[in-house]
């Protein structure tokens, strides 16, 4: 037991360091570019934030994957945990995004591909929250979440292709890789990356947690209204 | 395999045959779409040249909402009396289920669609010499694909409370795809011959798209993935 | 005539089809018949495919400019040879090849049989052929062979004259029927896989030999590949590490890995997931290989490009990938070892380590390959990775594998004998140091070549001692001659000697890499006529430039007399360059070479001043590498010689299969009951469990009931009756426990056995809107009632609904409905009925005909299941009573004629309230 939380402790000040880090970079190191000046530096967040969004996607039809095939809560538990962190990255790929259109093209929103199928990905889970709440029992909510939860991800690559293709017919003058990259940016970028990779493991497992002591707390309350 | 196919026929019978005692469904849904393509006429004003541009849309908006409405009555009746867990127990493979309701409901919305579209060309003042064949492929492929997920989609979210909320909810993202394709291959087509950027009239030309691509590709994964995930929503 | 070419690949196409289908069917429903139709179409696939080949041959051989593929591949002016032999010099017609060879191949094996386990075979068989269907598919849509030109040109474009060459006609061929043979250990996987026959030796015995075939073409493709490399196309080596040649050498990897360790799935049951995964990873590198060369992705010397077909081919593979993960990830728990590594010291260790060795290689061999594609999609240009890399990475991995090549006849199964290893270790390493500590003192310094040669020394000694070793064993016990001995022991253990025989060719071939490798002396100078190089200790005298006219090409050769160091003449070389009248030119290189080295000389250009340019390199050891690659095959036709049947009989594809098992022949049956067996107990259980998510709501439950008895199943409210019932009537499968209906294991029965059984709960599974007619009518159908109409009016008036039965469910009142329930009941005819808490809401009047109802069903035989709250009604009936609490049965007792009381005093007692 002393292992674990030593270790959960690590993760959690390495997050913490790494973040510090990735602050650091971004902020100080990285060098102002040409044209959008200091507002620039939102990219760095927002990079890190969508890998992470995708990442969590991912992991969520991977857990409902888990869930199908043990029906063990522990996946359920997870699925659920990775879908609320995930909704929370988007949200922030979603608003970033949007300052970074502001400030580069003068737009609050662009249909750019790739941040149209970041908000096709907000709505699709977004529903999976809302499935989720709509079901009491918690062994149906975990199994026909785990189905929507693969049907959810399975479509993403579907939704980005037909959105890219969409937007080659008008084409956008605009494409997010518009920007100079200094050699300095890159640290930042990776540091950026790393650190909110970190910092969603962190936040999961926290969530998860959270609903594993639920789970006790409601055991304990059933064994004691048995008696 | 013949069996199985003759059980899906005796769903979609069932489907049909209650379909057919009420009217119900299918008379809202058409008169819904009537309804969304008038109030639409009022929003957008049919003669400007502004709004034939976003024609394509309003025709699969109605098409679609209507279709929504549909869908959530497609696994709802089966609460009444619990008489999904008399199919369950019928000697049959569960996906027949599926196929049966899914099959019903493109019947279902295609007979809506067929019914307001000439409302639609008429309000509209579409030029008559569209390309009608291509057209209802179109129609076709996309409600398919619509439906194939709307029916998985409604058994799913048949087992909440707020079902018709829900599936609304779910679907639209998933089925992002097929709207975007849908709109997209009716504009080429709806677009005047000589107008600029028009696609080489015929099946290669649509070809010459990706949208049809799109669509099949959609139709199929999401014909085989319920398929596989079936057992998992419809389990007891 | 070419459209009778187009014709045949159309029908080809569509036989391919249906042998495809035809053949899954059989496989799914283990049908010999639609096996045997499926054959016929094998058969019929593969003739119209020569057909259209035939065609193709004499479109080329009459040069039928009409034809697109001939105006662009042939020319007048090019010999009948390589007219012929410009079939598969492009796109269109290499894939022909492709989809022939598979469809001889897959006819062949069409005719293989499984002993024991026909449905593996007929899957197999479907699985090659839906891999010919993509081909045709794409020789009929996309890049069909006889489309015409028009209008006719009078000439052809001519075969690019580096392909005119003998060589042309081996290697690409040879390479093809390697690449395609894989095909077919991988349909036999994936029908193993499907039929779950993954674990069990029947698939290996199977695919040994054709696994062997493929194998050999493979390497004879590249191996020859290199050769004609170093020979034709003249830049001084033999092995570039061009996408296309990886392209061959990934699955090339993969099989080797597969070869070897499939042994241990035959010895001792183990690394069967290694071996599906190996199998299937060789057939899609190849696939993933020929997508390569034809898609355009990658630049290469000898790519087809073609985008378009490039998405084809790249579609294939994504679909082929996801099925064989899906399909092994399905399967892994029949994949698992039946037995464990005892020893790092074994055989199978070896293997182990040679899998890994080998996979290393392939990935390092993709990534390598795969660099431009990676750097080009993240956006930074694309950078290729040459010689360098994969030399460094790949020649220390190839170095070790050669290493444990050395080894592995030491090593026992299970665990190895230190003495004996050491024993027979310790002469052959010595070789080994001393043959190294020779050639250090001999001058060469080198360490990589030094450890090369003592590792090949090793090898080579190693396997010597191990022949003379077993040969004087054998000479002993039979009392002859050593020699004659060993001639017996390679005619007998083919399979071994060959493989030994296979490894001494490759450690031969290192001999010649090596040499090459590290002591390849290079120079290239321009001279005048008159001066001489000195290269390596050659002096290369250049004497003047000749001219030659021959029809169809000019040649100039360059005339060079080469003497050794002490001036003795060794040799005349004449390289070439010949000009062809439509512009292109080639080089042709002259060699001179022996076992120490070769002599290798570029005529690079000239001017006009007369000024020459020569390449010259000195390649020492190289024609150990042919020696090499001669042994190899020699081995490996060896281990292919056909002998003594293994243990398993039947596993050659000739020869009938004596005694095929239960599931070869005769018609699926369809429904259990055709079978006509009387279960004594209708339900068993024995300690069923159910999870509901993580919450066990049933455990421990074991109950028999016997044909015709009805049971009464009481307990409290949550007490999981319900579920119980829904496990016993099948709606819900068990967590644990067995279960059988009327004998049968529901897993195995299917669908089909819920036949039989029929629930009638206080829901009464109707549909509002539908009439009862309609109701009972749709009904009947799903359970596939015979004399429907009949039986419906019979069953409406014995529940007295005949008047109502056009009226819709939804008016009716609750009774009613009950009513037609029952009547549903009644119409299905089931032999086992559950009851679940039937009489809810039910007044007197009904209850009471419920009543005699059950009474009746219990009458006629059937086996009855009741839940109930209400002590008023039905248990009279009971023979058998069972109490449920918590999830456990608590009592059962059999109870004929009880009285109400009595059960009402159990259900106290057990269950602790009263209702």
């Amino acid at each position: 037991m002393h292992r674990r939380l030593f270790r959960w402790r690590l993760a959690v000040a390495a997050a913490g360091a790494l973040m510090l880090l990735a602050l650091y970079f971004s902020l100080v190191y990285a060098p102002t570019e040409r044209t959008m000046g200091q507002v620039q530096r939102v990219f760095y967040f927002h990079l890190g934030n969508a890998w992470n969004a995708f990442l969590a996607f991912f992991l969520v039809m991977v857990a409902s994957i888990g869930y199908l095939k043990t029906r063990s809560r522990r996946w359920d538990i997870y699925a659920e945990a990775l879908a609320e962190v995930g909704v929370v990255f988007t949200t922030v790929v979603l608003i970033t995004g949007s300052i970074w259109g502001r400030a580069a093209w003068n737009t609050w929103w662009t249909w750019d591909p790739r941040l149209t199928t970041t908000l096709v990905l907000w709505f699709i889970y977004d529903g999976y929250l809302a499935l989720r709440a709509s079901l009491e029992n918690w062994e149906t909510r975990a199994r026909l979440s785990a189905v929507y939860g693969i049907v959810g991800f399975v479509n993403v690559p579907i939704v980005f292709m037909s959105i890219r293709w969409w937007r080659t017919i008008h084409p956008v003058v605009i494409s997010l890789s518009g920007m100079d990259m200094d050699p300095r940016m890159v640290p930042a970028m990776l540091a950026s990356l790393l650190a909110f990779t970190l910092l969603l493991g962190v936040c999961t497992v926290l969530r998860a947690q959270i609903s594993q002591s639920a789970d006790a707390l409601q055991s304990m309350k059933d064994a004691f209204r048995q008696d | 395999m013949r069996a199985y196919w003759r059980q899906v026929g005796w769903i979609l019978w069932k489907e049909l045959r209650a379909e057919w005692r009420t009217r119900q469904t299918v008379t809202s849904m058409a008169i819904f779409a009537f309804l969304v393509i008038v109030v639409f006429s009022f929003a957008f004003d049919p003669t400007r040249d502004v709004t034939r541009q976003v024609l394509p849309g309003i025709l699969w908006i109605a098409y679609l909402f209507a279709a929504v409405l549909g869908l959530n009555r497609s696994f709802m009746v089966e609460r009444f009396n619990d008489s999904l867990l008399g199919l369950l127990s019928a000697p049959m493979d569960r996906s027949t289920i599926y196929f049966g309701k899914a099959a019903a409901n493109l019947l279902f919305v295609l007979l809506v669609e067929a019914l307001s579209l000439p409302v639609f060309l008429a309000l509209y003042d579409v030029l008559p010499d569209l390309r009608l064949e291509e057209l209802l492929l179109v129609l076709l492929l996309g409600t398919l694909g619509f439906v194939e997920v709307g029916t998985f989609l409604s058994a799913l979210s048949a087992n909440s409370r707020s079902s018709e909320l829900l599936l609304p909810l779910l679907l639209f993202p998933v089925a992002l795809p097929v709207v975007i394709a849908s709109v997209q291959l009716t504009a080429v087509l709806l677009a005047a011959p000589a107008a600029a950027g028009a696609v080489a009239p015929g099946w290669a030309g649509l070809w010459s798209l990706p949208w049809l691509k799109v669509l099949l590709v959609y139709d199929g994964v999401f014909l085989l993935l319920p398929f596989l995930l079936f057992d998992y929503v419809l389990e007891v | 005539m070419p459209e009778i070419g187009t014709i045949s690949l159309a029908a080809a196409l569509a036989a391919a089809l249906y042998a495809a289908a035809t053949f899954g069917m059989a496989a799914w429903r283990r049908s010999e018949e639609l096996a045997r139709r499926a054959r016929w179409a094998s058969v019929a696939v593969a003739a119209l495919e020569t057909l259209a080949s035939l065609i193709l041959f004499y479109l080329l051989g009459t040069s039928d400019f009409s034809v697109r593929y001939v105006a662009e591949y042939t020319s007048r002016n090019l010999p009948p040879f390589y007219r012929l032999v410009a079939f598969w010099g492009g796109q269109a017609g290499s894939l022909l090849l492709w989809s022939w060879i598979l469809s001889l191949l897959g006819a062949v094996a069409a005719y293989q049989r499984f002993p024991g386990q026909p449905a593996m075979g007929f899957a197999a068989s479907s699985v090659a052929f839906a891999v010919d269907v993509f081909f045709l598919l794409i020789l009929n849509a996309v890049t069909p062979p006889f489309a015409r030109l028009s209008p006719v040109p009078p000439d052809g474009a001519g075969l690019n004259p580096l392909l005119q060459n003998p060589g042309m006609f081996i290697h690409p061929l040879t390479l093809y029927v390697g690449y395609v043979a894989f095909a077919i250990p991988f349909s036999f996987a994936f029908g193993a896989l499907a039929t779950g026959n993954a674990g069990r030796p029947v698939w290996v015995q199977a695919v040994r030999s054709w696994t062997l075939f493929a194998w050999l073409f493979l390497t004879v493709g590249i191996v020859y590949g290199a050769q004609w490399a170093y020979v034709e196309l003249g830049w001084g080596g033999y092995w570039g590490w061009d996408p296309v040649e990886n392209a061959s050498l990934m699955p090339w990897l993969t099989a080797t890995a597969f070869l070897h360790s499939i042994m241990a799935q035959e010895r001792r049951g183990m690394y069967k997931a290694w071996n599906v995964i190996l199998v299937a990873l060789t057939f899609l590198l190849s696939i993933f290989g020929t997508y390569l060369t034809r898609s355009g992705i990658l630049s290469s010397v000898h790519a087809f490009q073609d985008s378009a077909l490039g998405q084809w081919f790249f579609y294939f593979l994504a679909a082929a990938t996801l099925a064989s993960i899906v399909l092994i990830a399905a399967r892994w728990q029949q994949l698992q070892g039946e037995q464990e590594l005892e020893s790092y010291a074994s055989k199978e260790a070896g293997f182990l380590f040679s899998n890994l060795l080998l996979m290393a290689m392939a990935f390092a061999v993709i990534l390598g390959t795969l660099y431009p594609l990676i750097t080009r999609w993240l956006g930074q240009g694309e950078i290729t990775v040459g010689p360098p890399f994969f030399n460094q990475v790949v020649v220390p991995l190839g170095l070790a594998l050669v290493l444990l090549m050395g080894l592995c006849p030491f090593l026992g199964w299970r665990r190895t004998n230190g003495g004996q290893f050491k024993e027979s270790f310790l002469a052959p390493a010595l070789v080994g140091v001393v043959v190294a500590v020779g050639l250090a003192l001999a001058g060469i310094r080198i360490p990589g070549a030094l450890v090369a040669f003592a590792i090949v020394a090793f090898v080579l000694s190693s396997l010597a001692a191990e022949l003379w070793r077993e040969a004087s064993r054998q000479a002993l016990k039979n009392g002859e001659g050593v020699l004659r001995a060993l001639g017996r022991l390679l005619a007998r253990e083919r399979r071994r000697y060959g493989g030994h025989l296979v490894h001494v060719g490759v450690a031969v071939m290192i001999i010649g890499m090596t040499g090459i490798g590290f002591f390849q002396v290079h120079a290239t100078q321009s001279v005048q006529a008159g001066q001489a190089i000195t290269v390596g200790g050659y002096r290369f005298a250049y004497n003047g430039l000749l001219e030659k006219r021959q029809p169809g090409r000019d040649v100039v050769m360059a005339d060079l007399e080469v003497s050794d160091r002490q001036g003795r003449p060794v040799a005349s070389l004449r390289p070439e360059k010949v000009f062809y009248p439509d512009g292109q030119n080639s080089t042709e290189v002259a060699i001179h070479g022996n076992l120490a080295r070769d002599l290798y000389v570029i005529l690079a250009g000239w001017q006009a001043d007369g000024t020459t340019t020569f390449q010259i390199y000195v390649n020492p050891l190289v024609q150990w590498m042919w020696i090499g690659e001669y042994l190899l095959v020699v081995g490996t036709l060896l281990a292919l010689w056909p002998g003594r049947r293994p243990r398993l009989q039947g596993s050659g594809a000739d020869g009938a299969a004596a005694g095929s098992g239960g599931d070869d022949g005769g018609p699926a049956p369809a429904w259990p009951e055709e079978r006509a067996e009387v279960a004594e107990l209708m339900v068993e259980a024995r300690d069923l469990s159910k999870r509901i998510g993580e919450r066990l709501i049933l455990q421990g439950i074991s109950l028999q009931v016997p044909r015709g008895q009805f049971v009464a199943l009481l307990g409290p409210n949550g007490a999981g009756k319900s579920t119980l019932l829904r496990v016993l009537s099948l709606l819900s499968p068990p967590s644990a426990g067995t279960l059988r209906i009327a004998g049968q294991d529901p897993l195995e029965a299917g669908d089909s056995l819920r036949r039989r059984l029929a629930l009638l709960s206080h829901n009464t599974f109707l549909y509002g809107d539908l009439s009862a007619r309609e109701n009972l009518y749709l009904y009947g159908r799903l359970y596939g009632v015979e004399n429907l109409q009949a039986r419906i009016v019979q069953v409406l008036e014995r529940v007295h609904l005949t008047l109502f039965q056009m009226d819709p469910v939804r008016v009716f009142s609750r009774g009613m409905q009950q009513r037609l329930a029952i009547a549903r009941i009644l119409l299905l005819s089931p032999d086992l009925v559950f009851l679940d808490e039937p009489y809810t809401g039910l007044d007197l009047e009904a209850a009471a005909s419920l009543n005699s109802i059950l009474a009746e069903l219990k009458a006629q035989g059937k086996t009855l299941f009741l839940i109930t709250h209400s002590f008023e009604a039905g248990l009279e009936l009971a023979d058998q009573v069972a109490v449920l609490v918590r999830g456990r049965l608590v009592y059962q007792a059999p109870s004929s004629g009880w009285s109400v009381e009595q059960y009402r005093n159990v259900y106290l007692q057990k269950a602790g309230s009263v209702k």
